[in-house]
């Protein structure tokens, strides 16, 4: 029998994390909020930096042959400034805050936003986020100035190629600051993610009408039976937002209605004529949003899942997750 | 305020303001020493490169751009010469930053063009080390790190916003340190690999190798430093400081030439058993030639120099940079030393035909009394001294016969007529005779004798058969003030030009003397310096691990001196006047084991506090209206009674939740 601290877990985990916290990154993802570590910060020249260094090097080589002490004083200064540049981008990472991060959901195709708050207790200048697959060319989000004590956000794209969870992985946190001539910089594996919806089919089939059962007949408006209250959801209609209530609590809350249900519409994943699943679930995104638009009374039927009938907002998100974590391996669902 | 962006490749407007300025600050200091059309080029690409990034005009594409290139290097090599000189290297180097101006569009040129501007700066320091620019030093690295800062650091388009120009300084200041060290102790060469320091440089000529009316008479009005002299003993009397430089031979009619058919010998004048000797150091200025100077007569010359047979010291380089000698003299009038051939002693009694009839007639009569030399100069200075001669800087022009001239009309010139005339009058009456240039005197200022190019001057010697070379200062018989005195004292007498006054000339003195110590201890600190300098610490320059060993611990301090100062500058948020009292409020309740969560604001908390403490109501209540009211209005800040008034209000809640416990 093993001692616990040879088990591989243990050393990987609890001993790995504990001394080389930058190497250990990459085995989970990291709660926020997060306070950066000093000792996971990197530090390496710059392009423009080596070329200085180089500047620097034929400055010193030349004063020194000619004993050149005014060369020398300056090339001196140089290096010293070097030195004071490689500390204080290395102070301009240090204890950085990674407060939260928001990000809405989104259908496929589109970007995936995410909002990561970045917070500190003192000033911090030009911090930007890359991850692995950023190119050069590509353009870099930058925060040119935190200042202390507050909270702001630093928006950062990627391009959703696959519905479901994703997941923001791994980030580089980077900086120049003040010369350009050494950037810090951290990995982190931040916690967050990304709901991507399955991209809505662009000019799609009427509404199914078999499942359609007969009822009255009625013109769906908003506003016809006040119901109550409920805290503000992403995707309820800003009209809907109590403006008054809002102001007294501080929370957004929107008015929920009732309605008088005219038609009530079944969308079965298993009545649609098509064989790729990808393409199914594309169809009856584009009818979810259509039902909800129309405020009808509507049910998502798929295998394993059938929401019941609705129409709130709810009802209409809880469908969307439905349809984007659709055959998904379930650990990835919350 | 807009805080996130998208970081860009593309240069703005201020950070092009500032690459633009670091590009002149560079080159300014070059121009003088490069073509004349090159401030022309510097002023077009200027405007170029500003309109384009204004979009006035067009960018200019890469082939005009090409072309240009090729255009002005041939341009340089026209008008500088080709040769693969460092004066060359230094030109092309400049051009090429100034040319990069105008293909820099993206911030990777400009990091480079910036760079390159050190380099730029650092090439000027090649051809001087004058004090006066250590101050371009520290405004132009001020404005060269500015831009690299910029260039990262583009927050908003103002130009000059004083928070950043302050971290700058700072970031250089806190380099000091480690450049002073690192200045100190990191070692250096005995002597260059390759090239000497004398390729670069620029001086003014001073004395030169030739002399014609008027030629010695304008150094008279530059007051510039020609060298210094540091004697071991004391100063000697003014009278005896014949600073010998070029010695001319051959005369023309109008110009006074050396004898360059003159090699030097091992055999120096050997003085040994007569005269006083003195020791003295001379920090010369650059000349660009390639005469030293010294005191009559000296005994050898000093280390990379050659001592000609006519009492001449040459150095073997041109003088282009500051160079310090030892040497010795006797201070002597008479040099019997030198040994002349017959060829010498007939060209040394040579004069051009046909010239000055009327001087030649005047000395055959005197020689018709008295062949004998010493009487001729005796008679000739007398003549000097009791005629109508005048010592005059600025005399009228001659032309033709011109001791002719001066000695029967105009009767008014400087030391160079006086010199000229003197010799021709021996020449004339078959004497040998010869030129000597140099300075005479020099103004003692603090420990040094300091020896303008005003002091410039002109004597002659005259073979004695038997005797030797004797000096004779006809000077002196018209104007004994200027040898006894110096050519302070006919300053003094006759100021020069509206701003030549004592005051004015002692503000120069003034600043020779900080330039002199800034020499000693700046610009010559050396191998030798330092050497002393590690051995008061006990280590062995020749010792490569000791070397290690300090650098290494240069490096820990500076690092350990950049931390801590990093660390006490850090920006801090800065808290308001009643927030510091609001926080001692809070400090209070955390006493009593209630926490403010970090969220929650003035109200709340207080009313949070109430809850807990019901006893202190009314005077939390007070505290609360009265804090708002102070903090958030903009009329009553930092009234002293109402704090005095908050801070009572905390001290009585305080007793009030402590009373019941």
């Amino acid at each position: 029998m093993k001692p616990e601290f040879l088990k591989p877990d243990y050393l990987q985990n609890e001993l790995g994390n504990k001394f080389f916290p930058n190497l250990m990154l990459h085995r989970k993802p990291e709660n926020l909020p997060l306070q950066i570590n000093w000792r996971r910060v990197f530090i390496l020249p710059t392009k423009p930096g080596l070329f200085f260094a180089f500047i620097t090097f034929l400055m010193l080589i030349a004063s020194l042959n000619f004993n050149n002490n005014m060369g020398l004083m300056m090339t001196f200064l140089l290096v010293g400034l070097a030195q004071v540049a490689l500390y204080q981008v290395f102070f301009n990472l240090k204890n950085l805050t990674i407060d939260h991060v928001t990000v809405k959901p989104v259908f496929l195709g589109e970007e995936a936003e995410f909002m990561i708050h970045l917070k500190a207790d003192e000033v911090k200048y030009d911090i930007c986020i890359k991850n692995k697959s950023s190119s050069k060319d590509s353009l870099t989000p930058c925060l040119i100035e935190l200042p202390a004590d507050e909270l702001h956000p630093i928006l950062y794209t990627t391009m959703t190629s696959k519905r479901g969870w994703l997941t923001l992985g791994k980030i580089k946190i980077l900086s120049s600051y003040p010369f350009g001539l050494f950037f810090a910089w951290i990995w982190t594996n931040i916690d967050a993610k990304c709901l991507v919806y399955p991209i809505p089919e662009i000019s799609p089939p009427p509404l199914p009408t078999h499942a359609q059962s007969d009822g009255e007949t009625t013109v769906i408006k908003q506003g016809e039976d006040f119901h109550g209250l409920k805290p503000f959801q992403s995707g309820d209609s800003m009209r809907l937002i109590a403006w008054k209530r809002t102001a007294q609590t501080g929370a957004l809350i929107s008015r929920e209605f009732q309605q008088t249900h005219g038609k009530k519409l079944l969308l079965d994943y298993a009545q649609i004529p098509l064989a790729d699943t990808e393409a199914k679930l594309s169809r009856l995104t584009a009818w979810v949003l259509i039902a909800y638009q129309q405020q009808l009374d509507y049910c998502l039927k798929l295998p394993q899942f059938n929401s019941g009938y609705g129409y709130s907002s709810k009802h209409h998100l809880a469908c969307l997750k439905e349809l984007a974590l659709f055959a998904l391996p379930q650990s990835k669902t919350t | 305020m807009k805080l996130t962006k998208k970081m860009t490749s593309k240069l703005t407007i201020k950070q092009l303001f500032w690459i633009i300025t670091s590009v002149v600050i560079a080159v300014l200091p070059h121009l003088p020493r490069l073509p004349i059309w090159f401030p022309f080029l510097l002023l077009i690409v200027v405007s170029i490169s500003w309109l384009s990034a204004n979009n006035k005009i067009n960018p200019i594409s890469g082939w005009v751009i090409a072309f240009l290139t090729i255009f002005i290097f041939i341009a340089i090599i026209y008008f500088q010469g080709f040769s693969l000189n460092r004066e060359l290297s230094v030109t092309i180097l400049t051009t090429m930053t100034v040319l990069k101006l105008l293909e820099t569009h993206a911030k990777r040129d400009a990091w480079m063009i910036v760079t390159l501007c050190y380099f730029v700066m650092l090439t000027r320091f090649f051809y001087s080390q004058d004090i006066i620019l250590m101050l371009y030093l520290i405004i132009s690295i001020i404005i060269v790190t500015h831009s690299l800062f910029v260039l990262q650091h583009a927050n908003r388009p103002t130009i000059f916003i004083k928070h950043e120009l302050k971290q700058t300084l700072k970031l250089l200041a806190t380099g000091v340190p480690l450049a002073a060290m690192f200045f100190l102790f990191f070692p250096r060469l005995g002597s260059p690999i390759w090239g000497s320091p004398n390729l670069f440089g620029e001086g003014t000529t001073g004395i030169s190798e030739e002399m014609s009316p008027g030629s010695i008479s304008q150094l008279f009005n530059d007051d510039s430093t020609a060298f210094r002299a540091t004697f071991t003993s004391s100063i000697p009397e003014k009278l005896h400081l014949y600073w010998r430089g070029p010695v001319l031979w051959d005369f023309d009619g109008f110009t006074w030439k050396r004898n360059r058919d003159i090699r030097p010998t091992t055999r120096h004048p050997d003085f040994k058993r007569i005269g006083h000797k003195i020791n003295y150091e001379i920090e010369l200025e650059p000349t660009g030639q390639h005469y030293l100077f010294a005191l009559d007569y000296m005994l050898e010359p000093p280390k990379k120099a050659i001592l000609l047979p006519d009492s001449q010291l040459l150095n073997r380089h041109k003088i282009n940079q500051l160079r310090h000698y030892e040497i010795t003299s006797v201070l002597k009038q008479y040099n019997p030393y030198e040994l002349l051939s017959n060829e010498n002693l007939d060209r040394l009694t040579n004069l051009p035909d046909g010239y000055n009839p009327q001087t030649i007639k005047l000395v055959q009569s005197w020689k018709a009394i008295n062949p004998n030399p010493e009487y001729l100069i005796q008679k000739a200075l007398n003549w000097f001294a009791t005629d109508e001669f005048y010592y005059s800087y600025s005399p009228p022009l001659l032309q033709g016969d011109t001791v002719d001239q001066f000695l029967f009309e105009t009767k008014s010139g400087f030391c160079e007529h006086y010199a000229s005339a003197f010799t021709v009058m021996m020449r004339s009456a078959g004497i040998p005779a010869r030129i000597v240039t140099g300075y005479q005197g020099g103004i003692q200022n603090g420990d040094y004798l300091l020896v303008k190019q005003s002091d410039a001057h002109a004597w002659s010697e005259v073979w004695i058969k038997n005797k030797g070379w004797r000096r004779v200062d006809p000077t002196a018989a018209v104007s004994p003030l200027r040898v006894e005195a110096g050519s302070q004292a006919l300053m003094s007498q006759q100021s020069r030009s509206w701003h030549d006054t004592s005051w004015y000339r002692k503000m120069g003195e003034n600043y020779d003397a900080v330039r002199h110590k800034w020499n000693k201890w700046v610009r010559d600190y050396n191998v030798v310096k330092q050497k002393a300098l590690f051995e008061v610490f006990g280590f062995d320059l020749q010792d490569s691990k000791s070397v290690a060993i300090i650098l290494g611990i240069i490096m820990m301090t500076t690092t350990l001196l950049v931390l801590l100062f990093l660390y006490i500058t850090r920006p801090k948020r800065k808290l308001n006047h009643y927030d510091k009292i609001y926080n001692k409020l809070i400090k209070v309740f955390r006493k009593k084991g209630l926490n403010k969560p970090a969220d929650q604001g003035v109200m709340s908390f207080t009313q949070m506090a109430t809850a807990q403490f019901p006893q202190a109501k009314i005077p939390i209540h007070d505290f609360t209206q009265l804090y708002l009211k102070l903090r958030f209005s903009k009329y009553s800040n930092k009234q002293k009674n109402l704090d005095n008034r908050l801070k009572k209000l905390i001290s009585q809640i305080r007793l009030t939740i402590n009373k019941k416990v």
